[in-house]
């Protein structure tokens, strides 16, 4: 503060500005920021009105309001004593008293301080420098009191321009203006909330309330008060709850008490909590549950008013509807008094139908007619949700109209009462509601008898019987009991006595005799089916020593073999079995007659009959003329076998015989003389001796041998040939070993060829016929799949049907069909044994067999995995792998199954997904080609490869039999294969492997499934 | 409900509560019956008439003892009761149940008989 601090005064030209600057500035106590402020203000101002002004201005120095006096103060003081100049004087009175300052006065007037002052003596108090000073306004053209240098543009170019001050004129500060632009607070209308003042001990007053009221702002929906607790529950622990009911009536005002807990001291904890519930919901209220709610701090007796309030406002409607409730009454009755008088009009019109009387029992019943219920497709049911709320027991619904019953007509009254013409529905028919009217049908009966004898008023009880004496009451009672007693002993006869000793007789034990016979009976047929059954067995060995299909089945093979019997030369047994079917159609002859040029039943001795009756008719016969009238007499040419081509198979000539036999018995002997082959027959149509038997393509030497059967056909083929005589015998001495070479070659083709069909069923591949005579002499060479189903018996396609299975129950199912028909001829009623065990109660027992298991391990308390049952394993079908058409090993059917059956589950070690992926790679490496893992989600596979159950066989088909399931039991996922449709025996069981499309066509895996839909691949 | 209205409703039902009833039905089913000169009981009678009637039926046709023993009791059962028992009172030692319930109902003598216990109980009631 002292004159260190002084800066010594600027040496400022003579000028306006000096003069302005010019004096002293003794009190230094001005921070050094002020001075800066100053200076710029001074300088870029240059002498306006703001530095004459003294202002009071804000300097932001720490926050802090600094007030200032301008130096316009001290030259203030300085002309006042020296110069007396207007302007200072007319400052000094314009400004306010208030801010008037106390006349300077000099403190340090002493000597030793009289160096620190440049220019003022201290002492003699005066300036020291005075003579040397001299005043600025010399120039005559500068105004007295001053000038102000501003900026005016001139000609669009800003100018400094000098301008004489007016002292008068009161100064503005320049930053005003700017000022005004600044960001201001905020209107407020209201009181800003002083923050909350947590509660303690020294606090002094009540406590803050932590209680909060909650009562309804409108209507209130059905709210459980539990909703209301839970919902402010989130605002702090809640240390009691009470909803209020209106004293009146009990019924909840829906107001609420909620007082949130405080712990010991910890007052703030639940005035905090309270203070929250109150200012998150402010005036918009809360809404739970679509009930609108206002919430509000307990204080001051809020709660008390609340609910005062509510409860006048609840005591007030009630008096309002029960004066409403009056006055409807009122008019109720006055109505129903009339409609009475109507109904009772429209009673009589409408009556209960005689066939529901009965149901209805003489009850009062409102009736809605059927003709208004069906225009609106109104039902029954629509009826019994509408009058829930009556006591109705039953509605029918009868032609004649629908019909409520009522116990008692007050009820049905007041339903109708309530409800008819009030009532609305909406109609089915035409969308839109619909006022019904009830019509009510009181008991009848009652009302006439109860208003003709007694006037009494309606009852539904059956009237008291009443007798006159004691002896009619007595005899009425003998009555009944004599009544009750004929039904009793009816029921008696027929229960007792009747009913037992008929079940008792049943008993088999009464007869037997009889069981016996039957025992004995059963018996032989048994032995009769077992050796029959070895009988067949024995023919099948010697037939078929050599049957590949021994190795996977045996009863497809048998048909087949049969059937090749049959095409060939024609065995004895065949033979045999067909004479037996014959001899079971023995029919009379005059229909066999009719019948028999509809009869497809192939001639068994034609086609052997070839070289045999060639031999017969040419030593018969020698001239094609000597029988050629008879034939044309029998108006059966032979010429006409090329041309009439009527697909009809010749007679039997056996029973031609016995035929002709009976018919011409004159003409036999004539008949006889003829060969059996050419004798007439009975038909429609002439009819060719042999069977057509054009065919197309080569003939060898054999076939074509065998084509031309008799003399006639040999004659033509001369002709044709138009060879005219036999050619020169001898003419090639090799002639004979030829023909013969041509037939044992042919004929050892078609051996080969026979023995692959019956093996195969397929013709032999011409690609897999080595050209060089021998397979063996050929080398490595790799035949496709496609070709190996031409000689790999389990090859062959899935959907012919077939067997690969090795049945053991086979055998026995083989034994000849006759006694076993017999057998069930005899006794249909008697169930088979295996069916009296269901798959259902096989499942009951299982269920039953797991509960007891259950129990026990309870008991045990330990987890063992011995004692957990696989409750799949028990719906398992009978199933076993073999050797599949599609790949390696596939999984067959035993047994039929149904459509959306459980098959089997897919067992395997449950493996997680890297592990899969590791194991995938670890098999391809070792050489296991086959993927036996199966997805089951996205992180678990089942890997059924090393360990695991036959499901794993289950193949691949694009047209699938079975599908792959995944389903929980007891919380884990398995896969589970369901048939998708019905699966005969021995086939085989395949599902869709789903495999992702796979892009790169070498890693693409094909599908040998053989389906006619198949994609050809599996992925 | 009917039976508390009724007042001989309700004597009939006392009556059969006092065990008069079942005993009434006893001695029915148990009286003899004079056939000649040897007399049994009804209710032997009867036994002995249907197993001869449904012997005769299994040797008609002996799978009847093979089959389902209940359903073909019933079945032989709706046989007998035709037309009115008629199978029973047909043949010798047959009798017409029918016929015989009505008689025996219509004697006086029973009737008189109930009436006399319904009037023993109506007594009885009063004085106890």
């Amino acid at each position: 503060m002292s004159g260190s601090q002084r800066r010594p005064l600027p040496a400022f030209p003579k000028g306006p500005q000096r003069s302005l600057n010019g004096p002293p500035r003794r009190d230094q106590q001005y921070q050094p920021s002020y001075h800066r402020l100053y200076e710029s203000d001074f300088r870029c101002q240059n002498g306006s009105s703001s530095y004459s002004s003294h202002y009071r201005d804000r300097v932001s120095d720490g926050g802090s309001y600094r007030r200032y006096q301008s130096y316009r103060d001290e030259s203030n003081y300085e002309n006042h004593r020296d110069n007396d100049s207007p302007v200072s004087l007319n400052y000094g009175e314009m400004r306010p008293a208030l801010h008037r300052r106390p006349a300077p006065a000099i403190r340090y007037d002493s000597e030793f301080s009289k160096s620190k002052y440049h220019y003022f003596d201290p002492i003699a108090k005066k300036l020291i420098h005075r003579n040397e000073m001299s005043s600025w306004k010399k120039d005559s053209r500068l105004p007295p009191n001053g000038f102000v240098i501003t900026q005016e543009s001139h000609g669009g170019q800003m100018r400094p321009v000098m301008k004489e001050r007016h002292p008068e004129q009161q100064g503005t500060d320049p930053r005003s203006k700017d000022m005004r632009t600044g960001p201001f607070r905020k209107h407020r209308n209201k009181l800003t909330l002083v923050p909350r003042i947590s509660y303690d001990k020294y606090s002094v007053g009540p406590p803050p309330p932590i209680e909060v009221v909650i009562c309804p702002m409108s209507d209130v929906g059905p709210v459980q008060d539990i909703s209301i607790k839970n919902y402010f529950r989130k605002y702090g622990e809640i240390s009691h709850f009470k909803a209020f009911n209106d004293p009146n009536n009990a019924l909840p005002l829906h107001v609420y008490l909620v007082r949130y807990n405080s712990s010991e001291n910890k007052i703030n904890d639940a005035a905090n909590a309270a203070y929250r519930a109150t200012k998150e919901h402010g005036e918009r209220g809360c809404i739970i549950l679509g009930s609108r709610f206002n919430v509000a701090l307990n204080k001051d007796k809020t709660l008390d008013k609340v609910i005062s309030e509510l409860v006048e406002k609840n005591a007030e409607k009630a008096n309002r509807l029960a004066k409403e409730l009056r006055r409807k009454n009122e008019e109720q009755i006055k109505m129903s008094k009339k409609e009475e008088k109507r109904d009772r009009a429209g009673i009589s019109q409408k009556k209960i139908p005689y066939d529901l009387a009965k149901q209805i029992n003489n009850r009062p019943v409102l009736c809605i007619s059927k003709f208004f219920a069906n225009n609106h497709g109104f039902r029954v049911e629509d009826f019994k949700a509408m009058l829930r709320r009556y006591a109705w027991t039953r509605i029918i619904d009868h032609p004649a109209g629908i019909f409520a019953v009522f116990n008692d007509e007050e009820s049905a009254r007041t339903c109708m009462n309530n409800e008819s013409g009030r009532m609305t529905m909406i109609s089915r028919t035409k969308r839109s509601p619909v006022e019904i009217k009830l019509l009510l049908i009181p008991a009848t009966t009652e009302i006439t008898d109860d208003t003709q004898v007694n006037g009494k008023v309606v009852s539904t009880v059956p009237k008291r019987k009443t007798y006159k004496t004691k002896a009619d009451l007595f005899e009425a009672a003998t009555r009944y009991v004599i009544e009750d007693l004929e039904k009793a002993l009816h029921v008696d006869f027929r229960k007792r006595l009747i009913g037992p000793t008929v079940f008792d007789t049943l008993n088999p034990s009464v007869f037997p005799e009889l069981v016996a016979k039957r025992e004995t009976k059963e018996q032989e047929t048994r032995q009769a089916a077992t050796k029959a059954a070895e009988e067949a067995k024995k023919k099948l060995k010697s037939t078929n020593d050599f049957d590949v299909f021994n190795l996977y089945g045996s009863s497809a093979p048998r048909k087949r073999s049969g059937f090749l019997k049959r095409r060939g030369s024609g065995s004895l047994d065949s033979l045999a079995t067909r004479h037996l079917k014959r001899s079971k159609l023995v029919k009379p002859t005059a229909h066999l007659l009719n019948e028999d040029t509809t009869s497809k039943e192939p001639t068994p001795t034609i086609p052997s009959l070839s070289p045999t009756s060639k031999t017969e008719e040419e030593g018969n016969s020698s001239a094609y003329g000597g029988y050629s009238d008879i034939e044309i007499d029998q108006d059966e040419s032979p010429f006409k076998r090329d041309m009439v081509k009527v697909e009809t198979d010749a007679t039997t000539p056996e029973l031609d015989v016995t035929e002709k036999m009976a018919l011409f018995a004159g003409k036999a002997e004539e008949l006889m003389k003829i060969p059996a082959m050419y004798r007439p027959r009975v038909s429609d149509i002439p009819e060719p001796i042999y069977e057509d038997d054009t065919t197309s393509g080569s003939l060898g030497l054999k076939k074509l041998l065998r084509t031309i059967k008799d003399d006639e056909d040999l004659e033509l083929i001369k002709h044709v040939l138009g060879v005219q005589s036999p050619p020169a015998e001898k003419s090639d001495p090799l002639l004979q070993y030829r023909v013969w070479k041509l037939c044992s070659g042919e004929e050892n083709q078609t051996l080969v060829q026979e023995a692959q069909l019956k093996l195969n069923e397929v013709p032999f591949h011409e690609e897999l016929i080595s050209n060089s005579g021998s397979v063996k002499a050929e080398g490595y060479r790799k035949i496709s799949d496609r070709l190996k189903t031409c000689y790999l018996p389990h090859r062959r396609k899935i959907h012919q049907p077939l067997n690969t299975v090795s049945n053991h129950n086979d055998s026995l199912d083989g034994t000849p069909d006759l006694p076993k028909e017999d057998f069930e001829n005899k006794d249909p009623s008697e169930p088979a044994p295996q069916e009296l065990s269901s798959s259902r109660d096989n499942r009951a027992s299982n269920r039953r067999f797991q509960q007891d298991i259950e129990a026990q391990r309870a008991a045990i308390g330990t987890e063992s995995e011995l004692l957990s049952l696989n409750q799949l394993n028990k719906r398992k079908k009978p199933v076993t792998f073999a050797r599949s058409a599609i790949h390696n090993w596939g999984l067959y059917a035993l047994e039929p199954i149904a459509a959306k059956e459980m098959i089997i589950e897919y067992v395997g070690e449950r493996i997680r997904q890297p592990v899969a992926e590791m194991r995938e790679i670890r098999y391809i490496k070792k050489g296991i080609g086959s993927s036996y893992l199966f997805r089951v989600d996205e992180n678990t596979v089942i890997d059924a490869t090393k360990k695991g159950g036959i499901a794993r066989f289950i193949n691949h088909c694009c047209d699938p039999s079975c599908t792959a399931k995944i389903i929980k039991v007891g919380g884990k996922k398995r896969i589970v294969i369901y048939a998708l449709r019905d699966i005969a025996a021995n086939e085989e069981l395949t599902y869709d492997y789903k495999f992702e499309r796979e892009t790169d066509d070498e890693e693409r895996l094909p599908c040998l499934c053989g389906a006619p839909t198949c994609k050809g691949f599996l992925n | 409900m009917a039976s508390n209205s009724d007042e001989a409703r309700r004597l009939a039902d006392e009556f059969k509560k006092e065990g008069h009833f079942d005993k009434l039905k006893h001695d029915i089913l148990s009286q003899e019956l004079k056939q000649g000169e040897s007399s049994t009981s009804v209710e032997q009678t009867i036994r002995a008439k249907v197993n001869a009637l449904v012997r005769a039926m299994v040797a008609e046709d002996e799978n009847l003892i093979f089959k389902n023993r209940g359903s073909t009791s019933a079945l032989i059962e709706s046989q007998i009761f035709k037309d009115g028992y008629k199978a029973l009172s047909q043949g010798d030692g047959g009798l017409n149940v029918e016929e015989y319930i009505q008689e025996k109902l219509n004697e006086p003598a029973l009737q008189d008989h109930v009436r006399e216990k319904i009037e023993e109980m109506v007594q009885g009631t009063k004085n106890g």
